[in-house]
């Protein structure tokens, strides 16, 4: 439907103040949203073996009253004192911001794919990961807007319908995206546009920051693919990433590859190459792991449906290993003990 | 405050806590035995239940082997006696005072996974374990010192 109201006028220089004041009464909430999505990411990244730099912040009073006046000039319908006043939070939706900063678009497509599994996510159209990479985007990064909170996670109250916006970036692209936010927006409002000269070189730094995409994910390729020494140890989940990838001559999708390590650090003299070798084809174990969790197996990634799969080999080990864990029931708990509650269904004398 | 220590009937259900012929020995530091547990050790062999069991005692590194023994072999480490004494120093030396806190490590023994490759790459199946001296059972070990803990504790084969 068309609205064909005219639209509010551009908020006053006294509705901006207003709406700064009440925001910096606020901004204790914003602040410990943003940490707490922000720890959250760094606990998972590790998990997931994923090298990162984990950042938040509250949105700077300032720069929130910038933010107003350019906004409810550009889009006054959604910008507008009313709205603004009665939720603040869900007009401007980076009060809290955290931004992950990652080695590779790959990695970058991984941790969207993992927004969802860790964060609640308000039911709006632009909150799920979207990766802005189109050749005539000048700025590349995946966004996402999140809940500081899992979905059916014991809420604390005092962040209970926060927003936190997500940025997932390269290293090289957050590079091209700082300058050139800093050039042509900030720099624009102060009365200082680019110049012919400084947007070539813009052109020029986001040309390069394309290529040091490229050459990072070609490095790390080539890198992942000599964990072919048998006799290398894995130490890390990074390692073991990779490990597993040369093994499988493919990528392997899933986040708890730091579980995963610890359960064949419990169970192995040495987790070496060679040991992943003696464990049989990734995807063999990964087929075991599909077939003993049945039709529950395509809500699983493929680091869990590995780990699934070993217990054709080490059942009674992973069955005691887990009965210690202790923490968040993670979605590879939930697939062990699904996987052991259908087996004793099918073999009650077994256990 | 006395700290705890270990008995054979726990070495026993070490070795009983997953199927038969899973793991053959349990490997634990000698210092964290009890008297007369190590007066057992002495006497190299150890029966309960019609199954025997016999102790190897490293001393170098300060660990006894506690494993599955057809009563033909049950005297072959009979010297065991001559060597705790020289372990329990040597095992309190690896751990440096007051490192474990009085944690009871023990480390499960299997065999080779799959088949040995041409390079020698074998790998041995093992499980880590700490004791509850509360419960007297054994539980999965997941701390930070698994990597010494299996370093320290598993005798190599060459030793065993």
């Amino acid at each position: 439907m068309v609205d064909d109201a005219a639209p509010p006028p551009p908020l006053t220089e006294p509705q901006i103040a207003a709406i700064v004041n009440q925001y910096k009464r606020e901004m204790a909430r914003y602040e410990k949203a943003g940490a707490l999505v922000s720890d959250r990411l760094r606990r998972e990244l590790r998990q997931a073996g994923i090298k990162h730099m984990v950042s938040s912040r509250p949105k700077h009073p300032d720069d929130l009253a910038e933010k107003l006046r350019r906004k409810s000039t550009e889009k006054p319908r959604v910008y507008n004192w009313d709205a603004l006043r009665e939720n603040l939070g869900s007009v401007v939706t980076d009060l809290a911001g955290c931004r992950v900063v990652v080695y590779t678009t790959d990695d970058e497509l991984a941790v969207g794919k993992m927004v969802a599994q860790f964060f609640a996510q308000p039911p709006r159209t632009d909150a799920h990961a979207a990766r802005r990479d189109g050749v005539d985007d000048p700025y590349w990064a995946t966004h996402a807007l999140v809940h500081p909170y899992a979905d059916k996670e014991a809420l604390d109250t005092t962040v209970e319908g926060a927003i936190c916006e997500l940025q997932i970036v390269t290293v090289a692209a957050h590079l091209f995206n700082e300058i050139e936010h800093d050039v042509t927006y900030k720099q624009r409002d102060a009365g200082l546009e680019a110049d012919d000269d400084e947007r070539q070189l813009l052109h020029e730094i986001r040309g390069v920051a394309r290529v040091a995409d490229r050459l990072v994910s070609a490095l790390l390729e080539h890198r992942a693919g000599r964990r072919e020494d048998v006799a290398h140890v894995i130490r890390d989940a990074e390692d073991l990433k990779y490990a597993l990838w040369a093994w499988a001559e493919r990528r392997v999708d899933g986040v708890e590859l730091q579980r995963l390590l610890s359960l064949l650090e419990q169970s192995l003299d040495s987790v070496t190459v060679a040991a992943l070798h003696q464990l049989g084809a990734v995807d063999v174990v990964i087929a075991e792991g599909r077939r003993r969790l049945a039709s529950h197996h395509d809500e699983y990634d493929e680091v869990t449906l590995y780990t699934v799969g070993l217990l054709a080999q080490f059942g009674p080990e992973i069955r005691t290993a887990a009965r210690a864990w202790r923490g968040p029931k993670t979605a590879l708990r939930r697939a062990i003990d699904l996987a052991l509650e259908l087996e004793s269904e099918q073999n009650p004398e077994k256990t | 405050m006395t700290h705890p220590q270990l008995d054979v009937a726990d070495l026993v259900r070490a070795l009983t806590l997953f199927q038969e012929k899973r793991y053959h020995a349990v490997d634990v530091f000698a210092d964290d035995l009890s008297d007369a547990a190590k007066r057992v050790v002495e006497r190299g062999t150890y029966e309960q239940e019609g199954r025997a069991y016999r102790f190897g005692v490293f001393r170098e590194l300060g660990v006894v082997r506690f494993e599955q023994a057809s009563t033909s072999n049950a005297a072959a480490v009979a010297v065991a006696g001559a060597l705790i004494g020289g372990a329990v120093s040597a095992a309190a030396k690896q751990k440096g005072d007051g490192i474990l806190g009085g944690a009871l490590l023990g480390l499960l023994v299997g065999g080779v996974l799959g088949s040995v490759d041409a390079s020698n790459n074998a790998v041995r199946r093992v499980f880590a374990l700490q004791f509850d001296p509360a419960t007297r059972e054994w539980t999965a070990y997941d701390g930070a010192l698994l990597r010494w803990m299996k370093d320290r504790l598993l005798v190599p084969d060459s030793a065993a």
